[in-house]
């Protein structure tokens, strides 16, 4: 079978279970025993809403789909044609090929190559480390040209714990900082959580939620930037290091599922918040020949 | 080596000499003993003007980036932003995989995978096969994926012959027909060349054409589509098979060659003409599993006096 996100890749870890895709490095996949952790992409599917893509050289937007370099514009394709903005990076519709593997890993690299709007050489990778309890993502890039070139990654897993519905699940977000953004989705400005909608450091039911919001002044390390939990105390902890100071939260509420269209979230672990190549924000500059790497997870706990 | 063009394929047979790049399986160069038949791209340049890519599975534009498809309006990515087009197809920066090789031969292939504006799978793939006198290059592809599937295909090579500036070289196309275009260089209508400067069915001087022009009605002879001639009387013929029905001309004096910018002619055949997609004109359909194969090619032959 041809499968829409190309070479498929099995991860197994005792009871875990992974699937990744040659498309996007796309994670179709996570589970523990029959505990699903993301929303599965199907077979015979293309992943809906992001779900479970890489997203480099940038995660989320950029403005417009121009932004400056040394003064002169530079004009990317309108990948988010709706909004008139670039979106997601460079290599969604590009097929990863395999670099590395083993049972319970995998590492998949895909070269950037100069084109509208971007006029640098890259080497990424991504690898999928999966544990008894979880699982390891790590980014990396190295820059092949020979200019300086600007560099942000992010991920776009939609999380769920079983089969508890997702408006079940409590939301707990470290970030004490939310980014206010404008119709075209682009970030406007930067504002303190304290006691308002998005102050999620406490916990809040998704069901009562709805959210497109990016969140900065995380807790990074492993002692975890956000979480989810189900009544009966069953968590999934996400997890990002320092690099990744960025997390966007999503609540679609039309998101396909196994029982038709209904709420799913997404938790986008982010090296940069959006619009990184206009403001700067986050964005690390990679002279040549340097490299760099950066990692993010989720680790599953069982309840009572 | 690994360049902005990918991966360098160097093919040889006799005194030609040809490199192929994996992303958007580029011809990168193509030269007959000392004679450049095309504009060479240098190991650490980004090709301008598309020059050589693969235009899979449209060549050319699509109309406002939309296209409709079984009653629903399908939102492709804006890939020509300054006109509000999607151009080119979608593999313009995909990396190719080397799928058969041989000296003077090397066959490149990539998925074509579904994606904003496209619910298709492809399997794209392109051979390039070097002679002693030009090259044929066979575009293929297979449906891969469960729906009937629109396909388009097209090439964009600038042309030259050696050394002599493109501008005194003459065209010939022995087209009837030309595709007029609005302002966003979007097809308005086929038009008769016959009292238009249209019209190269006796060659013209490259230096005087001013071209971004479709043409169709081609009587091809011996599959020939073009010809460039030099004074000299040396000539590159531009082959196409009977499914290539279109070929669009492209000039610029901004080419920007090692010694700064000149005159550049691309000459790109194509099996189907620009917004296809949305008039229907040359677009296959395949079936679920259906194959298609088509060629097109370069021949050139040294003038009597050199």
């Amino acid at each position: 079978m041809h499968h829409p996100t190309g070479e498929q890749f099995s991860l197994r870890n005792g009871a875990a279970r992974a699937e990744i895709g040659a498309l996007a490095a796309v994670l179709r996949s996570l589970r523990i025993g029959d505990v699903h952790l993301t929303e599965p992409t199907p077979d015979d599917a293309l992943p809906s809403h992001g779900n479970g893509i890489v997203m480099a050289p940038w995660p989320n937007r950029v403005r417009g789909a121009v932004w400056q370099l040394d003064g002169a514009p530079q004009q990317l394709d309108v990948t988010d044609p709706e909004l008139g903005n670039a979106i997601h990076g460079l290599l969604r519709n590009t097929a990863y090929r395999e670099r590395e593997r083993t049972d319970d890993t995998v590492t998949l690299g895909a070269t950037i190559y100069p084109q509208h709007g971007w006029p640098f050489l890259l080497d990424t990778w991504v690898r999928y480390a999966l544990h008894e309890d979880g699982l390891t993502v790590t980014h990396g890039v190295e820059n092949l040209g020979d200019a300086r070139a600007p560099w942000a990654v992010g991920a776009h897993p939609y999380f769920r714990v079983g089969d508890v519905p997702v408006e079940q699940l409590t939301l707990t977000v470290s970030g004490d900082r939310w980014v206010e953004l404008d119709a075209n989705l682009n970030p406007v400005a930067e504002h303190s959580v304290d006691g308002g909608l998005y102050d999620l450091r406490g916990g809040r039911l998704i069901g009562e939620l709805d959210l497109n919001t990016n969140f900065t002044g995380l807790t990074t390390g492993p002692e975890g930037s956000a979480r989810l939990e189900t009544p009966d105390g069953a968590s999934l902890n996400l997890w990002q290091d320092e690099p990744f100071g960025w997390l966007v939260t999503y609540t679609p509420r039309d998101f396909p599922g196994a029982q038709g269209r209904g709420l799913a979230i997404a938790m986008e672990p982010m090296t940069a918040p959006a619009d990184a190549l206009n403001t700067g924000e986050g964005l690390r500059w990679l002279e040549p020949g340097e490299r760099w790497e950066g990692s993010w997870g989720v680790r599953y706990r069982s309840g009572a | 080596m690994l360049t902005p063009t990918g991966e360098r394929i160097e093919l040889e047979n006799g005194s030609a000499r040809a490199e192929v790049g994996t992303v958007a399986a580029r011809l990168c160069m193509v030269r007959i003993g000392d004679v450049a038949i095309t504009e060479p791209i240098d190991h650490d340049a980004t090709p301008v003007f598309s020059n050589g890519s693969v235009l899979v599975p449209w060549p050319n534009r699509v109309r406002d980036a939309r296209w409709t498809y079984d009653g629903r309006v399908l939102q492709l990515d804006v890939t020509e932003p300054a006109r509000g087009n999607a151009l080119h197809g979608l593999l313009q920066f995909t990396e190719h995989e080397v799928r058969e090789r041989t000296d003077a031969s090397v066959t490149l292939g990539a998925a074509v995978p579904p994606q904003h504006g496209w619910p298709f799978l492809l399997d794209s793939w392109v051979r390039f096969e070097l002679l002693p006198d030009g090259i044929d290059v066979t575009h293929g592809v297979v449906n891969t994926g469960t729906l009937s599937a629109p396909y388009a295909t097209g090439t964009h090579p600038f042309l030259r012959i050696g050394d002599i500036p493109t501008e005194e070289l003459a065209l010939e196309v022995p087209a009837a027909s030309y595709f007029a275009v609005d302002d966003r260089l979007n097809p308005t209508g086929e038009l008769e060349v016959l009292d238009t400067p249209y019209d190269l069915r006796a060659p013209r001087l490259v230096g005087g054409l001013e071209l971004d022009t479709a043409f169709g009605g081609l009587s091809t002879a011996d599959r020939v589509s073009a010809t460039l001639v030099a004074r000299n009387g040396a000539t590159l013929k531009v082959l196409q098979d009977d499914d290539w029905q279109y070929l669009q001309v492209f000039t610029t004096k901004i080419y920007a060659g090692p010694n700064g910018l000149k005159t550049a002619i691309a000459v790109e055949p194509m099996t189907a003409p620009p917004d296809a997609l949305n008039s229907g004109l040359g677009l296959r359909w395949l079936e679920p599993g259906e194959l298609w194969e088509g060629s097109w090619g370069l021949r050139y032959a040294e003038g009597a006096t050199r």
